[in-house]
């Protein structure tokens, strides 16, 4: 029973990993890779397709516009190494790099 | 008498709406959460009588914080006649997931969109009477900050009262969507110009932290420079008020007693009462930056910093925050989450130099230093207070570790009026009478006692109960260069920090200006420096520590928070005194 969990979530840190190592600008002919949050830069946008974080935090996500098919924009990073600052809709958040690793998304064209 | 509760997410304006309905004056905080209290107020409403509460702002009626449980006990437990539900307009979207697990109960309810002003100049519109007959509930717009739509409020809360709202099925969320979709209108590229603008500068990459601190420092020197004079202009006025009216008043009475009333009770308090237009003045000034929302901001230039302590954005605005007064930021840290990072931001929000220590400071500054000088050493008390607060953190991060994430909202830039400073300036007064009778009064006529006991000897002299207790702690305090006399205030300092000038008062028997020129006759700049360090460090009052106990129900924990900082106040000073007596002899 334990085993389908387990699967799902190395599947998904195997994405994480291909998504980590991939260009940023995929090629328009291969199919995009997960793109996690973190690694968009200042000005760059895309649509929220999955979020990998326990239940507590997916319930505060959510109540700050952060969810499935919510477009997001960062509008800027803090310097070494800390928050990054986002447009969601109408609202803006703020959410460490460590979080920003937890939500997959495709970019906007 | 039947019951309306403020429901709403955190920083849609709820406390503003309960100020303006109720006229009383809960503090309004663009931080998110910061009401943690049960705010609640008896409202006439035509020609009943309501109780209004204000519940604490939450994200999710499911959750598992603090505030969400408090939430939700309260709807389960307590008979609601009506929620108001108030919404921030402009951001409608992420609230209808709150909006839809507060209307599956059942209550009656009327929807507040507050906040219509910042919307409409986003280019946001609203169809309320589409939106009223798809939700089925009264919706009603308002900007609380400024009062539009606050005339009809009242009414439409009536209507809502008197008629039956009960309902066969609640709409879905997606429902509720839909409706809010066919009511909205929102332009394509909503967004607050200004906004973007002025952050475009203040969390400039570079620029962002120095600016933040320069504004701070400005801030402080500003509180200094205004409320100085107007200080000097209080004591003059309370002693002209004792040699014109008290003395003459009360010369009939018997010595004793003329000493009770006059060098004890109206010394101690008129010194402290002089302090109230600099405290104001400072909580005006913080006022203002927490309500524009700077706050949030900070918070995101300081996250990376405080990682490495340990802390994160939240812990540093409720370290701010403790520069008004420890208490209110001790009880913020309910929005923490993670019980390592809560404690640990409140073993060190301690340390922030409060409103009373500094009544403490811009004493001593002015009685040992220049006018030029002045700044400068209160500048360096308060990066002393910020020191103390990242190594005990760096201490104890192991300790309390922080699993928390950390993700917070900001809100957009928003202007103060002068109805919210009024509010925020008056409300410091108050506070500080409630603090006076309580605290300050006891504590001054202790301590009139302990200087005047046993009877026959001159006051305040070595003899007295005060002198022999003086004495007896010396051991400990001389190598501080603390003398007798300052180890009295300190100990009622413990009290309050309000009582330590008060009680220095009494014990010279000297008031004003006179009390200043004895201080400075008896004590050198090193010796002052020492005890303004002392007093900084060590253990906050009694009612920070009350609070403490209250928030953690931890004995343990409490025991710490008393004795980790006596500990290091001890050692700092003695650092301090001996380093400088040894360089400057």
């Amino acid at each position: 029973m334990q085993i389908i969990p387990i699967c799902v979530q190395s599947l998904k840190f195997l994405e994480k990993y291909i998504a980590m190592h991939a260009p940023i600008t995929a090629s328009p002919h291969q199919p995009k890779l997960p793109l996690t949050l973190e690694r968009l830069s200042h000005g760059e946008s895309g649509n929220v397709m999955a979020i990998n974080v326990e239940d507590d935090l997916k319930k505060r996500f959510f109540a700050m516009g952060l969810k499935e098919g919510a477009h997001v924009r960062v509008l800027r990073k803090a310097k070494f190494g800390g928050p990054m600052h986002l447009r969601v809709g109408t609202s803006e958040l703020i959410l460490r790099l460590k979080e920003a690793c937890c939500i997959c998304l495709v970019t906007a064209q | 008498m039947k019951r309306i509760a403020l429901l709403g997410m955190p920083n849609t304006g709820k406390s503003t709406l309960f100020n303006r309905l109720t006229g009383a004056h809960a503090k309004v905080g663009n931080w998110p959460g910061l009401t943690v209290e049960l705010l609640n107020a008896r409202l006439i409403l035509g020609d009943q009588v309501v109780r209004l509460v204000d519940l604490p702002g939450i994200y999710d009626l499911n959750g598992y914080s603090d505030d969400e449980k408090v939430v939700t006990t309260f709807l389960e437990t307590q008979a609601t006649d009506l929620i108001i539900f108030v919404l921030n307009t402009s951001q409608y979207e992420r609230q209808l997931n709150l909006l839809s697990q507060v209307m599956a109960k059942g209550i009656p309810m009327l929807l507040v969109m507050n906040m219509v002003d910042e919307a409409s100049a986003m280019g946001i519109t609203v169809d309320v009477d589409t939106l009223s007959r798809k939700l089925q509930h009264p919706v009603h717009l308002l900007s609380a900050k400024y009062g539009q739509g606050m005339e009809r409020l009242q009414p439409a809360m009536r209507q809502a009262l008197s008629t039956d709202q009960t309902k066969s099925t609640p709409p879905s969320l997606s429902e509720i969507e839909k409706a809010f979709k066919e009511a909205m209108r929102v332009p394509a590229q909503a967004s607050n110009a200004l906004t973007d603008k002025l952050d475009k500068v203040l969390l400039h990459p570079l620029f962002g932290l120095p600016l933040f601190f320069g504004v701070m420092l400005l801030l402080f020197e500003g509180v200094f420079a205004i409320g100085k004079p107007l200080q000097d202009g209080t004591a003059w006025l309370l002693t002209a008020f004792r040699t014109a009216a008290l003395e003459p008043l009360s010369a009939h009475l018997p010595l004793m007693l003329q000493g009770l009333l006059l060098d004890g009770v109206y010394n101690g308090l008129s010194t402290v009462a002089s302090f109230v237009p600099l405290i104001v003045l400072f909580f005006l000034f913080m006022g203002i930056v927490e309500d524009t929302g700077y706050l949030s901001r900070a918070a995101f230039l300081m996250d990376a910093l405080m990682a490495k302590f340990g802390l994160d954005g939240r812990s540093f605005v409720m370290l701010l925050m403790g520069f008004g007064c420890n208490v209110p930021a001790l009880m913020g840290t309910r929005v923490i989450r993670s019980k390592g990072l809560r404690y640990l931001t409140m073993l060190t929000i301690p340390f922030s130099l409060c409103s009373a220590r500094m009544q403490v400071f811009v004493f001593f500054i002015a009685a040992l230093f220049t006018a030029e000088q002045a700044p400068w050493v209160l500048f360096s008390l308060y990066v002393m207070s910020i020191l103390m607060s990242i190594v005990t953190s760096l201490i104890f991060k192991r300790e309390y570790v922080n699993n928390d994430a950390f993700v917070l909202e900001m809100p957009p830039y928003r202007f103060p009026t002068a109805r919210q400073m009024v509010l925020t300036g008056w409300q410091e007064v108050r506070h500080f009478l409630n603090r006076a009778t309580r605290f300050i009064v006891i504590g001054v006529v202790m301590i009139w006692i302990l200087t005047n006991f046993p009877l026959g000897v001159q006051s305040g002299s070595i003899d007295s109960w005060a002198g022999q207790l003086g004495n007896l702690l010396q051991p400990l305090f001389s190598p501080l260069g603390i003398n007798a006399e300052l180890t009295i205030a300190l100990l009622f300092g413990f009290i309050a920090k309000e009582i330590v000038i008060g009680s220095l008062a009494v014990i010279y028997g000297q008031e004003g200006g006179a009390l200043v020129q004895t201080i400075t006759q008896h004590i050198t700049w090193i010796q002052a420096y020492s005890f303004m360090l002392f007093v900084l460090i060590y253990t906050p009052c009694v009612s920070a520590i009350a609070t403490i106990r209250n928030e953690t129900k931890n004995l343990k924990f409490t025991a710490l928070s008393i004795a980790w900082p006596l500990v290091t106040a001890w050692l700092v000073s003695f650092a301090f005194y001996q380093t400088a007596m040894f360089v400057t002899h």
